[in-house]
């Protein structure tokens, strides 16, 4: 072992240094059309109205109370959709985590159902459902288990559903590898060495999971951070958003120098909320991996900790003893299917919607047509945007699968101190409000000549997706044994035969999830669309928003179910090709 | 279905084949026979019913097209991108009166050339020099009348009486309306409105606050709200309102009291073809053409002239129609627009409290 | 395939019957093994021949298809994994990453509700043992492997089980580390008096280590007995090639009368006791010499005889083998007799044995 290292050292080191420059063109690509037109907007900020430097705008921020409890209740709403995020994902992952692989792919398409949605129609399918007059209350108050109808909506709870409905595939899918990549022996040795699953699961499977979970609750929060219609739709008076804020500044008061300090805001709260996490768990934790726990701590803390976990281990064998031992193995199944129904029920519903005879999003229908459906396929607008939006989400998820697996490669191969400062770099399109975002690309774009085209929303949507491909992908690089590559440039492969041949093959798994990822984020993006588009290259979710200006009317329940009929065909035609 | 089937006709026309529809009528008028117009407006329900009243007979009469695209329902932050760019992706937008004054002030608006003599008819709230209104919306409320029966709110301040009118309410959580409506309901005439007196709406706001029990954001959400029968009182746009009701939803619409406002034509500053584009929003000011857009859309004509040729039982839903104009006002978007931002900032810290 | 082994009367472990399949792939047909109290037995056997599955449903890890356990008489087949008071040492050692060795070593202590001082005392006192003391409050990861595997060694150790199930513990040593680690577990195994059931593939490994050995082939066992039994009596090709280095003369067998056999092919006929065959199989065996059985010496010199050219000199240090190749094409290994002269490459040499020597196996 330490001979072999000796001699392939000096290799080594120069491939180690060089590496960095794989990041390269993502570098170049965020620099260029994220960095330089968000920071010509934030710069509004400080300028005066002839120009000048001025820090007026801030000191409105100053004085103004109602921005810094706006500032909490968005952290307050952030914080809990994380939470709730993870403790409901989490045995969902772990369940997905002990599946062989080709179950396991089959069952996360379940997981992504969700995404397939669009999430403005999630968030009336979850009005028809939290409602007064609600299909829950209704069945509720009809099975005479309440009297009056449950407050469900319009509060803090709406939009906690909302939200953790929205932000939970996200959880399970990033604490999913890291808890498939623990080794399964160990829970087994705890095993051999007495400790019942109580406290197998919490003195060893928990803490080896801790990285997934604090990589998915700081993604999960930081997305939350930005978030405008959920909390638009399912809140009440006090569940406004600092991203709600900046659209009415940017939109309404057209006042774009405040947007700008409000975006700053926003941003350097979650600058500090990735700082707080980097000092507990590590940035590279995000990708995944067990060498952080050398960041998770003082041996004081960590005492702490086991001593929590050991409690608790302790409390949860004296309940789990008192069950049966044969109903504590559906225990699980059980909770899993009722997590992939609450994922998947607002889609569910949405389908006999779009049956619906009636003008309006009404559950149950009071009677049935193809109507919509037929409507939408005799509008050229809506199939043209429909080829539109996939066509863009596919360019889309391949250049930010290949621009952030580039840069996720470098970071996984480099050494070097500035390794840190690119992974920041990479996710910071994730933490910038897209608001903010839209409109500096549309100055850019409008230099040159890209607005109202195809590769401008191209170009726009992949800038936002590049924080997922990058994370996706270094969590698998992670686990990556790269004596691999080296096996195989020893057999004669060069560099890009290496990477084609034997690097993209075994990390297959964290590049299909990439892309996955990528098409999504791009196929149910609305923001950059609204500004790019101009109207003139209409995506999906642009014509489904234009469309519900003035009625909401059940043209969306069908669009709906064509997308999840087209994407579950052929998820399901990949899957079938994988194999 | 008919309706929609020639609504995909019309839009394919445009989309598809841009190029063979100007081709035939270009002989009759050389001078604009192959322009081509991008016009924005609000889409939806309101592409159909401009096409029909507007653009397909503009195209006809002068042989330019009309491509229109949907504009955002702010669409403000596009405009100025739109005149400091010089990416004139539109050439002529709908703008709410709001976003006119805004607009105004950064200078990003282009004449339009239309005189009051020009439009004999039209409203005077409905013209100015950079601006065209083509239609008339108001905030009214609604009730529900399988809650309320027949004895049911007839103002602002029976909205605001939850004793004699039990039911759940929604209002608007955004200032504009909403400090009007509190204002009216704590007994200020309609005329003497402006300028606010924000204490006083706010200490009126305090009294409805423990008793609304939805604050709506968007159109859409109101009408879902009246339709569902979610709450039995809301405030709401007419139209937006009339939709439930049109849908089948048992609700009443109350104009006494009401706030109307105007939206119409805006051209970005410096536009190119800003002849074009005038000769397209002059053309709007006519009366038949407006009518034809209130069997579709429940706005009011801005041009008076047009209830000539609507029908009685349709002219009961529009709010320019004289029976209910008369019991409203229009909203003041001078007062709004030295405000807004102060006031905004207010109503959101006296919405956490 | 029945193996009774019935040397005590209460034996420590008494396996019956135990089998394991997966659908229609059999993992372990049906096995017996009795262990008695502070044997060291060894599993041994090439990858796949069912060994760890076997080791595995002895600690509980695996549930078994068919047949029992017992424990000191007591019925164990079904009790769960932590409740067996057996230790079990993995291939890859299975040290918690997330916690120092000392933590690690006191964990199935604090399983087993250990006051706090006497579980600092014992780690102390096992940390010490596998000559570890300085590294409680590292991390597995910061140590070498062979110290990873003695860390390893002390978690199971220290809680003092009945009964330790090792699987390979030094597959991922060098052999010198590994040589080392041999006599620290048979140090350890004979300092705590535990009961051992040790599975290997390295035939050197069981035979040092082991009191006896449980010879393993596709899914059953082959043989069990003492090394010396094994490597002297194999009852089969398999045992006679798996243990030891050793040469086989397939051919005919014929009863050659007064307790003799008669073993012949194209290189000759060779002799043997019938008492050293085991049962055969349509008359055809295969007879089995060690090389340090074979003794340089012309014709006839002993009761039988071969001769051969050298192909091959091989020195392995300790001494030199030679490789000779006969007639029909098959090969020889004998030991070069250090005193003699070192043959030259195509040399002809006969070497030949005593009747005695040699084992007919089927």
């Amino acid at each position: 072992m330490t001979a072999a290292s000796l001699s392939a050292s000096p290799r080594n080191l120069r491939l180690r240094a060089n590496a960095l420059w794989l990041a390269a063109p993502a570098i170049a690509f965020l620099i260029v059309f994220f960095l330089i037109p968000v920071g010509r907007l934030l710069f509004l900020s400080v300028q005066g109205d002839t120009g000048n430097l001025t820090a007026e705008h801030y000191s409105r921020l100053l004085h103004t109370e109602v921005y810094w409890r706006i500032l909490i209740i968005t952290f307050r709403i952030a914080g809990l959709t994380a939470f709730f995020s993870l403790l409901l994902g989490y045995p969902l992952a772990y369940w997905l985590s002990q599946l062989r692989e080709n179950r396991r792919n089959q069952m996360l398409l379940l997981v992504l159902v969700p995404f397939w949605t669009s999430y403005l129609v999630k968030a009336f399918a979850w009005m028809l459902l939290l409602g007064n007059q609600g299909v829950l209350n209704r069945l509720l108050g009809g099975a005479g288990i309440i009297d009056g109808p449950l407050p469900l909506m319009y509060n803090e709870f709406g939009v906690i559903v909302g939200m953790v409905h929205a932000m939970m595939p996200l959880a399970v899918l990033t604490m999913m590898p890291v808890m498939s990549g623990i080794d399964t022996r160990l829970s087994q040795a705890a095993g051999t060495l007495g400790a019942n699953g109580a406290h197998r699961f919490w003195m060893v499977y928990f803490p080896l999971s801790i990285p997934g979970m604090a990589a998915g609750g700081l993604l999960t929060f930081i997305t939350s951070l930005g978030f405008f219609i959920v909390p638009a739709f399912l809140g009440g008076r006090q569940q406004t958003m600092l991203a709600q804020l900046i659209i009415i500044q940017v939109q309404e008061l057209v006042n774009w120098a405040f947007a700008g300090v409000l975006a700053t805001m926003l941003l350097v709260s979650a600058l500090i909320a990735c700082w707080i996490y980097n000092h507990l768990f590590g940035l590279a934790s995000l990708s995944a991996g067990n060498s952080t726990t050398d960041k998770t701590s003082s041996a004081w803390t960590r005492r702490f900790g086991f001593a929590i976990l050991e409690k608790l281990a302790w409390a949860t064998s004296a309940v789990t003893n008192r069950f049966a031992g044969k109903s504590r193995g559906r225990l699980l199944p059980a909770y899993v299917a009722l997590i992939v129904f609450f994922l998947v029920v607002p889609t569910l519903m949405v389908i006999p919607i779009a049956f619906t005879s009636s003008d309006f999003l009404e559950f149950p229908p009071p009677g049935y047509s193809t109507r919509w459906f037929s409507l939408y396929f005799n509008s050229p607008i809506w199939i043209s945007a429909t080829v539109r939006s996939f066509g863009v989400a596919f360019a889309t998820a391949i250049a930010a699968t290949v621009i952030g697996g580039f840069a996720a490669l470098a970071i996984a191969r480099s050494r070097s101190r500035f390794g840190g400062v690119v992974f920041a770099f990479m996710l910071a399109p994730m933490i910038v409000p897209r608001i903010v975002i839209a409109v500096g690309l549309f100055y850019l774009f409008a230099q040159m000549g890209l607005v109202a085209t195809n590769l401008g929303l191209v170009i726009g949507h992949t800038v936002l997706s590049i924080p997922f491909t990058f994370v996706a992908i270094a969590a698998v690089l992670k686990g990556y044994d790269w004596r691999l590559d080296q096996a195989a440039a020893s057999l004669g492969a060069g560099r890009f035969q290496v990477l084609r041949l034997i690097t993209v093959p075994l990390i297959r798994g964290g590049v299909i999830s990439a892309f996955l990822f990528a098409f999504v984020t791009s196929f149910d993006e609305l923001t950059i669309a609204i500004f790019v588009s101009g109207g003139l290259k209409s995506t999906l979710p642009k014509q489904m928003w234009d469309d519900m200006i003035l009625q909401l009317n059940p043209t969306l329940a069908a669009v709906s179910v064509v997308v999840l009929v087209i994407v579950t065909a052929i998820l399901l035609v990949a899957d079938r090709l994988r194999r | 279905m008919n309706k929609y089937n020639n609504i995909s006709l019309t839009r394919r026309t445009v989309l598809l084949g841009a190029g063979a529809a100007l081709a035939a009528p270009a002989i009759l008028r050389p001078a604009y026979g192959s322009t081509t117009l991008t016009v924005a407006d609000p889409g939806g329900p309101f592409s159909p019913a401009f096409r029909k009243a507007f653009y397909a007979p503009f195209e006809k009469e002068t042989g330019m097209t009309i491509a229109n695209v949907a504009r955002e329902a702010e669409p403000t932050a596009q405009f100025k991108s739109i005149v400091e760019t010089g990416t004139f992706i539109w050439d002529v937008c709908t703008l709410t009166l709001s976003a006119r004054m805004i607009l105004e002030k950064q200078d990003l608006l282009e004449p339009t050339g239309v005189e009051a003599a020009d439009a004999p008819g039209m409203m005077k709230e409905a013209l100015f020099s950079n601006f065209v209104g083509t239609d008339v919306y108001s905030t009214i409320f609604a009730y529900r009348t399988d809650k309320l029966k027949d004895n049911g709110p007839k103002s602002w301040t029976d909205f605001w009486n939850v004793e004699s009118f039990p039911g759940r309410r929604s209002l608007r959580k955004n200032p504009i309306d909403t400090l009007e409506q509190a204002l009216l309901a704590d007994g200020v005439p309609l005329e003497e409105l402006y300028p606010l007196d924000l204490d006083r709406a706010f200490a009126s706001l305090d009294k409805i606050k423990p008793h609304v029990d939805v604050w709506w954001t968007g159109g859409a959400q109101s009408t879902q709200l009246l339709q569902s029968g979610e709450v039995d009182l809301i405030s709401g746009w007419n139209a937006r309102l009339q939709a439930a009701i049109d849908g089948g939803a048992p609700a009443e619409l109350v104009w006494n009291q009401g706030l109307y406002s105007v939206e119409g034509w805006g051209i970005p500053k410096g536009n190119p073809k800003a002849d074009a584009a005038r000769e397209f929003v002059k053309f709007c000011t006519r009366p038949e053409q407006q009518a034809l857009y209130t069997s579709e859309l429940a706005y009011g004509p801005t041009n008076q002239k047009a209830y000539d040729s609507i029908d009685a039982e349709r002219a009961k839903v529009l709010p320019t129609a004289p029976a209910n104009i008369s019991q409203m006002r229009l909203a003041s978007e001078d007062w709004w627009s030295e405000n807004r931002a102060d006031v905004t900032e207010r109503f959101n810290a006296w919405l956490l409290i | 395939m029945v193996n009774v082994d019935t040397t005590n009367v209460q034996p420590k472990l008494k396996i019956s019957g135990l089998g394991k399949r997966y659908g229609e792939v059999v993992a372990l047909e049906p096995t017996d093994l009795t262990v008695d109290a502070g044997e060291f037995v060894t599993l041994l056997g090439p990858s796949g021949s069912g060994k760890t599955t076997l080791l595995q449903m002895i600690s509980g890890l695996t549930e078994p298809t068919t047949g029992t356990l017992h424990v000191d008489g007591r019925d164990e087949t079904a009790t769960p994994v932590h409740r067996r008071d057996m230790g079990l040492v993995f291939q890859h050692y299975a040290l918690f990453p997330h916690m120092t060795v000392g933590e690690n070593i006191a964990f199935p202590l604090k399983m087993r509700g250990t006051p706090a001082s006497e579980v600092r005392e014992r780690v102390r006192e096992t940390l010490a043992k596998v000559q570890l003391e300085q590294y409680g409050d590292r991390f597995p990861r910061e140590l070498s492997g062979g110290q990873q595997q003695r860390v390893a060694l002390a978690r199971c150790f220290v809680y003092r089980p009945q009964v330790v199930l090792m699987d390979e513990p030094l597959g991922a040593l060098d052999k010198n580390l590994r040589e080392h680690m041999q006599f620290e577990i048979k140090r350890l195994h004979r300092e705590f008096g535990t009961t051992v059931i040790y599975v290997t593939h390295d035939q050197e490994e069981a035979l040092v280590l082991s009191d006896r050995i449980c010879l393993m082939n596709h899914a059953r066992v082959e043989q069990i007995g003492t090394p010396r039994e094994i490597y002297s009596r194999p009852k089969s090709i398999f045992s006679a090639r798996f243990i030891g280095l050793s040469n086989l003369f397939v051919g005919k067998v014929s009863d050659a009368g007064d307790g003799r056999i008669v073993v012949a092919n194209s290189n000759g006929s060779f002799e043997a006791r019938q008492e050293n065959c085991g049962p055969l199989v349509n008359g055809k065996a295969g007879l089995v010499l060690r090389p340090e059985q074979l003794r340089p010496g012309p014709a006839g010199a002993g009761e039988n005889d071969i001769t051969g050219t050298v192909t091959e000199i091989i020195y392995v240090g300790s001494d030199t083998r030679l490789v000779l190749t006969l007639q029909d094409g098959e090969t020889l290994s004998v030991r070069h007799d250090p005193a003699a002269t070192l043959p030259a490459l195509g040399d002809s040499l006969t070497y030949h044995w005593p009747i005695d020597v040699a084992v007919v196996v089927s």
